[in-house]
């Protein structure tokens, strides 16, 4: 066989082998597995889950948890992968509620009390501060005791303080009061590492490969990303 | 809670660094059960048993499925749990010894000593963090990292995976647990939420022992990180490490300091130590094993191949292993793509357990 010979016949293998991934891809409306563009069981990851009823969601972070976080509706129109966020919660962060009152003392009074916003837990230990640069440490602060609770008394004032609420396996939380007023509050303290959900996005890929083993992507940067499904 | 009243200080709270990640405990069941005896609590002739003053901090005990059948069979374990709370008998111990007791019935290990929680059910796994733990307390380390004053001017040197666990170790508050398991993110090797590490069991089965050290070397530093940053008031030079902290969040233009990115770039300045941390266990336990003619890193796999283990996190590669993304710490330390990318070769290599791995397979 000549090389021109050989040549025409490779060109239409390549034309009816791509027709018929084409075809295959068409047809197939639905991913089901887990996928991620990165290797499996680094530190950091980055996937997709998706079932065959239409619903996904979507992980990325690292060892302290979910950066962000997502989960949704995705169809396969043509040659284009659509997923919908749609369905994730927002999500209840730190949060405080004050009660106040006042009084002609000359001091004020904080009264802290610290929970976990997930089960109203009160949680001792947690580190209480503000920042003061005419102490000599820089800040005054306590620990709550076991039953969650901290005490600040302060000269009255009309300069705003700010108040740091951090505790271990928490995320901190920060408020300000007017020191003119005395304070009681309750603090809900949201647990570390839990990302944010994306909420209201749509994202489209064009597909440029798909079978049962992967997906290519292109990327908005015009990028091709390989996404493997996870055995 | 059921204190007695004798024990000292009680409370109602709860050891919360510890919260984090409890979803991936995989215990093996309860070594009790076995025929003996529900205990006569009222009984007044064996009062002395250990069980029985475990029993008498706190009641709670009995709350526990097979907690009692399991220290009455573990008397040596239950000895020591009775010697730890003997003295300690308040909320913060009481919690750490509940945590520890369920720990040993589901095939873990608590040091009641140290006061450290190893969950690992993995035996390889659970060998490596003892021996890393197993510098603790001896001085005789060579070029430590850190000098730690223990009473009056006796100084205890530590490397500083060693000193990490000291500091858990000291705390009378937060205690470090290990585990293997799922963690909430199943792609990744392991994950820290709070003090508490789970390293992964599909990663356990493919790494190198040395891949498994380095990232349990990791993983303690999140935790360090952690612990730090939000418990600060602790540690007698808290608030400035803290300051520091967020001085190098200011400048690299971070809003996070408890994130992912935070705790990536800041790592960077503990590579060396890392990597010191990870040559000592190597030298002890690892390719130095049983090598009597160690005398520095060259004597065995080089200071370069410690240094570019301790890299693990700063990046990022695809199914290939190609270099994606990496922190910018990565590239400021290591200016040039392609030592970047044959540091990474050297930590995939270990956690692939290939052909090109120097460590052991942990079998």
């Amino acid at each position: 066989m000549t090389l021109k010979a050989q040549n025409v016949i490779r060109f239409f293998l390549i034309i009816i082998f791509s027709y018929t991934s084409f075809l295959s891809f068409s047809q197939e409306k639905n991913i089901s597995g887990t996928y991620s563009n990165l290797m499996p069981l680094q530190e950091h990851y980055n996937y997709y889950v998706f079932d065959e009823s239409g619903k996904f969601e979507y992980h990325k972070g690292a060892s302290l948890g979910d950066d962000k976080y997502g989960f949704g509706t995705y169809e396969i129109r043509n040659d284009t992968l659509i997923l919908i966020y749609n369905t994730a919660e927002p999500l209840i962060i730190g949060h405080h509620k004050s009660r106040v009152f006042t009084n002609k003392n000359s001091k004020i009074e904080i009264v802290f009390t610290v929970y976990d916003l997930e089960n109203n837990i009160t949680l001792p230990f947690t580190n209480i501060f503000y920042i003061d640069d005419k102490i000599n440490k820089g800040y005054e602060g306590e620990k709550t005791d076991e039953n969650g609770k901290a005490n600040f008394e302060l000269i009255k004032s009309n300069k705003k303080i700010e108040f740091n609420i951090t505790l271990l396996g928490f995320k901190e939380y920060k408020l300000t009061i007017e020191p003119k007023y005395s304070y009681s509050i309750d603090v809900y303290l949201q647990k570390q590492g839990l990302g944010i959900p994306i909420k209201n996005q749509v994202d489209k890929f064009e597909i440029n490969e798909f079978n049962e083993e992967l997906f290519r992507i292109k990327t908005k940067s015009g990028k091709i990303e390989t996404w493997y499904r996870k055995k | 809670m059921g204190y007695n009243d004798n024990c000292g200080d009680v409370g109602t709270g709860t050891n919360t660094g510890n919260e984090g990640g409890t979803g991936g405990s995989t215990g093996t069941g309860g070594h009790g059960g076995t025929g003996i005896p529900n205990p006569d609590i009222t009984s007044p002739t064996q009062g002395e048993e250990p069980w029985r003053k475990i029993l008498e901090c706190n009641s709670e005990l009995l709350q526990i499925e097979g907690a009692v059948t399991w220290l009455q069979s573990h008397k040596h374990q239950a000895g020591q749990i009775s010697n730890y709370l003997q003295d300690n008998c308040n909320a913060q111990s009481w919690e750490f010894a509940l945590q520890g007791i369920q720990a040993e019935i589901e095939g873990g290990e608590t040091d009641w000593v140290l006061q450290n929680i190893n969950r690992l059910t993995n035996p390889c796994a659970k060998e490596i963090f003892n021996e890393l733990e197993n510098g603790i307390y001896t001085q005789d380390i060579l070029h430590p990292e850190v000098d730690v004053v223990i009473s009056g001017s006796e100084i205890l040197e530590l490397n500083f995976s060693e000193y990490v666990l000291y500091l858990f170790n000291e705390s009378e508050t937060f205690k470090y647990v290990i585990q293997n398991g799922t963690p909430n993110n199943p792609n990744a090797n392991a994950s820290t939420l709070g003090a508490t590490t789970i390293i992964n069991n599909n990663y356990l089965n493919s790494a190198t022992q040395l891949s498994i050290a380095r990232t349990m070397i990791h993983e303690l530093v999140h935790a360090y990180l952690n612990i730090r940053y939000s418990n600060f008031l602790s540690f007698p030079d808290g608030y400035s490490f803290r300051q520091l902290m967020e001085q190098y969040a200011q400048e690299n233009g971070i809003s996070n300091i408890q994130s992912n990115e935070f705790h990536h770039e800041f790592m960077g300045q503990y590579i060396n130590a890392m990597a010191y941390s990870l040559y000592e266990w190597d030298k002890e336990y690892g390719t130095g094993s049983g090598n009597n003619f160690v005398n520095g890193p060259e004597d065995l796999l080089g200071w370069d191949y410690y240094h570019a283990m301790a890299f693990s996190g700063q990046f990022t590669t695809d199914a290939f292993g190609t270099i994606t993304s990496t922190t910018d710490t990565f590239q400021e330390l290591i200016p040039d793509a392609t030592e970047r990318q044959n540091i990474v070769n050297v930590i995939l290599n270990e956690q692939l357990n290939n052909n090109d791995a120097e460590g052991t397979e942990c079998n």
